[in-house]
């Protein structure tokens, strides 16, 4: 069974925060992890930056044969993703 | 003798219950300076009995043959008066407090000298500890290319040789003055605010840009970074100051040929009114829109949302504008505008996805056609009935080849309107549907007025938007 890595996404994920977690993913997936929940429990707003660094990491997951679940999404930002219809690009659990 | 070693015993036992219950250790001494008890805090503190030390000399408690060399016992007896002095006790590798208080009788004779002792070992070392760390703060500061100020209580504490020349004041009037002083009057207001803002919410990097003006009338930018910090105890605020008048120069002549080059007048107004905003949140906008005529009488249009606020944002915009004036030669529906951008982009830009609403209205049709693409939504009212909230599913420009992106198709008459908003605006389709409500009443130039109050009062409140807004308002004639 293949390591799967969870990952909080922060409260506000705009593009203060996304730089740290684009380098905290890319050092994982350095250490050969291409397998990643992302947990939104704690996260209320995410702008274009959250998602378009969230599409990028998918890119890179899926060229590597490796997967991104997305977790725990308040209604406001699992709605965001459905406008987008990234939501059918990632996987969404409960 | 005798009654003098009776005195001190019943002075003991009388006070016992007193001294005992005083953490600070007390020492009572004859006035031969032999010691005649200590309460219970002074026996653990040197670890010794009662019958240990009772009639010796007070050095021979430490095991000393002569008397300290800063004793202070003959002061005591020659003024008759308290003293208090900080001492260090090497036996013991102590900081102690201590005063001398001598107890006198009826005519004025010396009966005991009173030694209180508190041990200030803990706090002397976190004294040594902040000086230290003031003084590293100092070199850290001194060395720093930036100016850098550290504020309490409104009150610059420390300041580097930079923010001296940045400020153009000498460091001695700086330094214990108050910060707003420094700073152009039209700002104090708001900067109080900011200050207090960072505090309160522990903000970082709080970022703003000031115009000063010199003696000479040469002005000057500096950009003000505030981070939330606390020093020596109590909560502060870091600000670096950077001169930012050149790149501001540049960015504001960016701006200029921004401005400048966004749409006054539209294609086929005979059949529509208009109303337009366009705020950028700093001076670069990453927003932009653009209609053209698309045949003979439809219009084909787009509003833009790049990522980004400075250079980048203008060479992306400009970079869009030219692409969708080729797409329109080549086709003028909506999906198929989205569709092709879409394919140019997605090896172009990595991770910085565009988010455009296209659209194309036809006045012979009463036809409007809407394509989304990370900008979702728009609002639609039939003349006399509530707004509508209308949704065109589909994923910014550039994240996948095969992104698949819906089209919306409205048949509109005379009175009825439609907005397109970036999602600086995103605030109107906010739950309530207050400001929905508000927009299906009023006229367009009137919805326009309030916008551009509400963003000028959030840039009133915040010193500058969240985002680029913006807006077009069409009417159908």
């Amino acid at each position: 069974m293949e390591n799967n890595i969870m990952i909080n996404i922060p409260k506000d994920f705009v593009v203060d925060e996304v730089a740290t977690f684009r380098t905290t993913i890319n050092k994982l997936m350095e250490e050969k992890n291409k397998n990643f929940t992302f947990n939104f429990s704690q996260c209320h707003f995410i702008d274009s930056t959250g998602l378009g660094a969230l599409v990028s990491i998918y890119k890179k997951c899926d060229e590597k044969g490796g997967s991104i679940k997305l977790k725990s999404l308040n209604s406001e930002v699992e709605k965001l993703f459905k406008l987008t219809r990234l939501d059918k690009i990632f996987e969404i659990c409960p | 003798m005798y009654k003098r070693v009776q005195d001190t015993s019943i002075l003991e036992k009388e006070l016992n219950g007193i001294l005992n219950g005083i953490p600070d250790i007390i020492k009572v001494y004859n006035p031969d300076y032999t010691i005649a008890f200590f309460n219970e805090a002074g026996y653990n503190f040197y670890n010794r009995n009662p019958w240990e030390i009772k009639g010796k000399m007070c050095y021979e408690v430490l095991n000393r043959k002569d008397k300290c060399l800063d004793c202070s016992f003959d002061e005591v007896v020659e003024n008759k008066q308290m003293i208090t002095r900080e001492r260090y006790i090497p036996e013991l590798n102590k900081f102690m407090d201590v005063c001398y208080n001598p107890v006198l009788d009826d005519d004025g004779n010396i009966l005991f000298i009173v030694e209180r002792l508190r041990d200030i070992t803990e706090k002397k070392i976190l004294d040594k500890i902040l000086k230290d760390s003031k003084e590293k703060y100092k070199q850290i500061l001194n060395n720093s290319p930036d100016a850098i100020l550290i504020i309490v209580d409104n009150t610059i504490v420390l300041a580097n040789y930079e923010s001296c020349n940045l400020l153009r004041r000498d460091y001695s009037n700086i330094i214990e003055s108050n910060v707003y002083w420094h700073f152009p009057l039209k700002y104090r207001k708001v900067l109080h605010k900011r200050f207090r803002n960072v505090l309160l919410q522990k903000r970082m990097k709080d970022t703003y840009d000031y115009e000063f003006t010199s003696l000479k009338n040469k002005k000057t930018n500096l950009e003000v970074c505030c981070s939330y910090m606390i020093y020596d105890g109590s909560p502060a605020i870091l600000a670096t100051i950077r001169d930012i008048t050149d790149m501001k120069q540049e960015l504001n002549r960016a701006a200029r040929l921004q401005r400048q080059n966004l749409q006054k007048s539209f294609p086929c107004q005979e059949y529509f009114s208009i109303e337009s905003i366009y705020r950028p949140a700093n001076i670069i906008s990453g927003d932009f829109y653009r209609m053209y005529k698309a045949g003979e009488n439809a219009i084909v249009g787009i509003v833009i949302d790049v990522r980004g606020k400075g250079i980048s944002a203008a060479l992306n915009i400009s970079a869009l504008d030219v692409l969708f004036l080729q797409e329109i030669a080549i086709c003028h529906e909506p999906i198929d505008i989205v569709n092709s951008l879409n394919k140019k982009l997605v090896s172009y830009y990595e991770e910085n996805y565009i988010a455009v609403c296209c659209f194309n209205m036809n006045f012979n049709k009463k036809e409007l056609k809407v394509v989304g693409a990370g900008i979702n939504r728009f609002i639609f009212q039939k003349k006399g009935e509530k707004v509508e909230e209308k949704i065109v599913k589909g994923p910014f420009l550039g994240m996948f080849e095969n992104s698949d992106f819906s089209e919306k198709i409205i048949y509109f008459d005379s009175g009825d309107r439609v907005f397109f908003v970036s999602d600086g605006l995103d605030f109107i389709f906010d739950e309530d549907k207050v400001i929905q409500r508000y927009m299906g009443k009023v006229d367009i130039s009137k919805f326009k007025a309030y916008i551009d109050e509400f963003l000028a009062d959030t840039r009133l409140e915040l010193g500058k938007l969240e985002d680029d807004s913006t807006m077009i308002a069409i009417e159908i004639k």
